[in-house]
């Protein structure tokens, strides 16, 4: 594959103009252009890989955070305070890749994590630049009391005159947030290593040796299948 | 010896003029016992509790440190309990005069959690962050 670029490089304005008339004379002719070609081969290759690069990318960034959305909504379920199990069961870790969004996980009565699908259609982060992960509860009461924000909120001590906030044993007031500054380092760690993906890299690389009149050239291929199988082993 | 955070915090509240906008909503100047309590709130009305509650771990040298606290205020009315709060999230965020760290509020308005005491008194908090290295 080549492709072919035409570069114009007009000669210098000044030295048609020192050699013009200087009175009475004819204006100076239309500039000379002198017309390079430059011919190349490997652009679409490469350019091609740096898609392939991207999307490897976007797929592991979000298999990386839909797996700390999964990991903190597990440490805080069992932390959630359970009465009916409403609370626990409203628990869901959202992958937002906008314009779209993903549940791809939620909770159960019990305090375990119920992962839906976890994957991301290819087609669908073509496009994305921005992700996040979103980890939340949801509960109100027939009141229209807002019960995960107030049995995450209340850390005062029972009186005799307030309902008990948890009723269950080992579960209380702050139940996401706790998790989430126990292990917000790892958390951190695991998206630094977003970046480290060379190894994946050079594992799908493939070099094929092409000539190109007196000189040898290595094109690169990636392969996607294998740069995506690596990339989800290590995420 | 060190002061926690929070004893640090109910030294500062304390030592607020009465005229400070905290003061003025709340109609009466901080007094440690009084209306500005530490841990646990007890029955009194129109009053500030301090309540520490853990935060992020040290780092791994152990010298610094992200200390969570919540602010608790208890009025009778939801207006004085929301601009008490909110005059306490304007004071303390980015603070870093009350201890050897600086205050980050984690929220920009009060949250409410409801009445309290058959409706007597409305509860709002607020919560805060403070990074600083343990001397």
């Amino acid at each position: 594959m080549s492709m072919k670029f035409s570069v114009k490089i007009p000669t210098f304005l000044d030295e048609r103009l020192s050699s013009a008339p200087t009175t009475g004379g004819k204006r100076p002719g239309p500039a000379k252009v002198l017309t390079a070609q430059l011919s190349e081969f490997g652009i679409n290759e490469t350019m091609l890989n740096l898609d392939k690069l991207s999307l490897a990318m976007k797929y592991k960034a979000a298999m990386v955070l839909s797996e700390i959305g999964i990991d903190l909504l597990s440490k805080a379920l069992p932390l959630t305070p359970v009465d009916s199990g409403e609370l626990r069961r409203s628990g869901e870790v959202t992958l937002q890749f906008f314009p779209g969004y993903k549940v791809v996980a939620s909770g159960s009565g019990e305090g375990q994590v119920v992962v839906r699908d976890a994957e991301v259609p290819l087609s669908k982060l073509r496009s994305v630049n921005k992700m996040d992960m979103l980890v939340q509860f949801y509960r109100t009461n027939e009141f229209g009391e807002d019960i995960a924000l107030w049995t995450h909120e209340d850390i005062n001590y029972y009186t005799s005159k307030q309902s008990p906030r948890a009723r269950t044993e080992g579960t209380g007031p702050k139940y996401l947030e706790t998790p989430w500054m126990e292990n917000k380092g790892d958390y951190v760690g695991m998206l630094y290593e977003l970046a480290n993906i060379r190894d994946s890299v050079k594992r799908a690389t493939r070099v094929v040796r092409k000539g190109k009149g007196k000189t040898d050239v290595d094109v690169i291929t990636l392969d996607t299948n294998k740069l995506l199988s690596r990339v989800i082993r290590r995420a | 010896m060190a002061d926690s955070v929070a004893s640090s915090l109910k030294t500062y509240l304390g030592a607020l003029v009465a005229s400070h906008t905290i003061c003025d909503e709340l109609g009466a100047a901080l007094t440690f016992g009084t209306n500005l309590f530490i841990g646990i709130e007890p029955e009194t009305t129109n009053c500030v509790t301090i309540i520490p509650y853990g935060g992020a771990p040290p780092s791994f040298d152990g010298s610094r440190q992200e200390a969570a606290l919540q602010v608790r205020v208890k009025a009778d009315t939801v207006k004085k309990a929301l601009d008490v709060s909110q005059s306490i999230i304007n004071t303390l965020h980015n603070n870093s005069s009350i201890c050897t760290g600086r205050f980050s509020a984690v929220q920009s308005i009060p949250i409410i959690l409801g009445v309290q005491e058959a409706g007597d008194n409305v509860i709002t908090v607020s919560n805060y962050i403070v990074r600083y290295v343990k001397i």
